[in-house]
């Protein structure tokens, strides 16, 4: 080995990407998803759907002092959780970004390059925590602004959006680990439809015990019935440890058990075999 | 030597990346199935490619060669054999493997929402260019493949040519030292064929390895340095074209004949019969066999009405060595260009 050499091959190693690191490739990645949602009708259809909660059933309910009393509290009041959880859907969006980019081949693209498995995977499903915070916020906004109080103050709106973002994650965990099973966009739509009876088999429009018995039985086992009655539980009643112990504790659980499928699920897409 | 520039030495000695002498492909043994009771898709291939070489990984469709490019640029995991790209490991050093490579897929992967100009912009930015680095890169490469005007357009609007030279310049971005092309031209028409032929002999030219597959003869013998010819996931014969055309021999005698069926032609001359009133005859020296044929086809009672001699083309090497058909390009179709 000579010392004349020794720059050529610096100069042939110079020619090597030097590749970025993991945030910046997660944030490269995010601000295209974001673009891609920005532009996607998707995006605004589930929220039209949420404040079609707020507005059509508060304008069919709200006016009914007898169905206030049966509920016991304000219609608006008791019918925005459902507004919300019904935003947090929007969390399947990160399975959706994934399988479009998996049936387009740019999945296979990155794989290609210097680019951690992980950020692949992270960026959509931060693109989906941030859609939901965005929507739940501002279902959450609308309801306040449309006269909706919280028994417990701020501190009470923070944990409708914890619970919100807790239903949408696992909701975003789902989506990941059936689209990328399913492989493609159709098959990945129909598993979303799990959320009709998530929503609707549940204390959605009355509390658990007014409902009829099969239903009531339903939606014992509906995690989103927890989540219902911890989110009412703060805004209407107050503190109730019990509540939000099964709130938190069910879609927390239920969070991390889709997490870790999703992530299981991604992790053998994208690695090599 | 001083201390500070042994250091220097030393330094790169540990990074040492291949020089003009080493291989910047290298494969052995490379076996691939997709399962484990399957035929392998790969089935012991060994071959290299040196820096500022176009290699053609040529057969047919199912002959392996997505496969072998999908092992080579990391997206496949190999069942045996040893892959060294850029002097690196594809196996075990992955990620330095895909800091040195250009890929295009067979299909080419992106997404149609997206503009030309911003994809090549955050490839370039994955690779770790700055953005305004990025941003004159992806112009740089938008104008040499005639995607200038395209390239603030979305994808949905590219013809198929436009996609392919979009998936060639997203290939250069980082300006690799090793470039996969799988079928960078299948459906392509024979002017785009032929000018991006023209940008990857450019690449050749800066000292870039090129391994391309192809389907097509014509690409083989006019774009490749070397060829392999590859069928059911193994190399039968590898070369130079001229090599190659070399180990069928001679050239070769296409005879039409006034009998409505060859057969009897064929069987006078112990020649390969074409079909209809066509026999084809592999000579050493055609020149010299032509009298010779033709009297003794006269001396049976044939009357010949065309006889064509032509030197032996990949297509004889390729029905020689794997005995079948390959496509070709219809050149005859071209427009002077
Ligand atoms: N994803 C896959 N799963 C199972 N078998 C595959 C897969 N991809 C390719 N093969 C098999 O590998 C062989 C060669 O692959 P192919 O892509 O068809 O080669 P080529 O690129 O030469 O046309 C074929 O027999 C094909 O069936
Ligand atoms: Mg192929």
């Amino acid at each position: 080995m000579t010392a004349i050499a020794a720059p050529r091959r610096v100069a042939v190693e110079e020619t090597a990407a030097a590749g970025t690191s993991f945030a910046l490739q997660v944030g490269i990645l995010l601000s295209r998803l974001l673009r891609q949602l920005a532009v996607a009708p998707t995006t605004y259809i589930n929220l039209m759907i949420s404040l079609f909660f707020l507005f059509v059933y508060t304008g069919a309910f709200g006016a009914s002092q007898g169905f206030e009393q049966l509920i016991g509290a304000k219609f608006l009041t008791f019918i925005l959780p459902v507004s919300i959880v019904n935003a947090s859907l929007a969390g399947s969006v990160a399975g959706q970004l994934l399988v479009s980019d998996l049936e387009s081949g740019y999945l296979r693209r990155l794989q290609a390059m210097p680019i951690s498995r992980l950020a692949i995977v992270l960026a959509p499903m931060l693109v989906g925590a941030l859609l939901v915070v965005a929507q739940a916020a501002l279902v959450l906004g609308l309801g306040f602004a449309m006269g909706v109080e919280s028994a417990t103050g701020v501190a009470g709106v923070a944990v409708v959006l914890a619970l919100s973002l807790l239903w949408g994650m696992a909701f975003a965990g789902y989506a990941v680990a059936t689209g990328l099973l399913a492989g493609n966009a159709a098959t990945a739509q129909a598993a979303t439809f799990v959320f009709f009876p998530l929503v609707f088999l549940a204390p959605t429009f009355l509390p658990r015990e007014q409902l009829q018995d099969w239903l009531q039985a339903a939606a014992v086992i509906n995690p989103t019935t927890y989540v219902l009655e911890a989110m009412r539980s703060v805004l209407i009643d107050g503190w109730q440890l019990e509540t939000l112990a099964a709130g938190f504790g069910v879609i927390g659980g239920l969070c991390l058990l889709a997490s870790l499928w999703a992530a299981r699920v991604a992790r053998r897409t994208t690695a090599r075999r | 030597m001083p201390a500070a520039a042994r250091l220097f030495t030393e330094h790169h000695l540990m990074h040492s990346q291949p020089t003009a002498s080493e291989p910047a492909i290298e494969v052995s043994e490379l076996v691939k199935r997709y399962a484990p009771t399957a035929k392998p898709a790969v089935d012991g291939l060994s071959f290299h490619v040196g820096p500022g070489e176009i290699y053609a990984l040529l057969g047919p469709n199912g002959s392996g060669k997505s496969p072998t490019i999908g092992v080579l640029a990391t997206l496949l995991a190999p069942d045996a054999g040893r892959i060294l790209v850029a002097g690196h490991d594809a196996v075990t050093e992955p990620d330095a493997v895909r800091r040195r490579i250009g890929v295009a897929l067979q299909e080419t992967g992106v997404d149609a929402a997206a503009r030309g100009h911003d994809l090549i912009v955050r490839h370039a930015r994955l690779l770790g260019m700055t953005r305004a680095a990025a941003a004159t890169r992806a112009s740089q490469l938008l104008e040499e493949f005639d995607l200038a005007e395209a390239g603030s357009r979305r994808l949905r609007t590219y013809s198929g040519g436009m996609r392919r030279r979009l998936d060639l310049a997203l290939a250069l971005t980082g300006h690799p030292r090793v470039v996969f092309l799988d079928e960078p031209t299948t459906g392509l028409d024979p002017i785009s064929r032929q000018e991006l032929w023209e940008r990857v002999r450019r690449r050749r030219a800066e000292g870039v390895a090129v391994l391309l597959t192809t389907q097509y003869l014509e690409e083989a013998d006019a774009l490749a340095d070397r060829i392999g010819i590859v069928a059911a996931g193994q190399l039968r014969i590898e070369g130079t074209a001229d090599e190659l055309k070399r180990t069928v021999g001679g050239d070769v005698l296409t005879i039409e004949v006034d009998e409505p069926d060859g057969a009897r032609t064929a069987a006078v001359l112990a020649a390969v019969h074409e079909g209809g009133g066509r026999v084809r005859l592999e000579v050493r020296d055609g020149g010299a066999a032509l009298p010779r044929v033709l009297a003794r086809l006269a001396a049976a009672g044939l009357e010949t009405r065309s006889v064509s001699l032509a030197r032996p083309t990949l297509d004889d090497v390729f029905r020689h060595v794997v005995g079948g058909h390959l496509a070709h390009v219809q050149a005859s179709m071209e427009p002077a260009a």
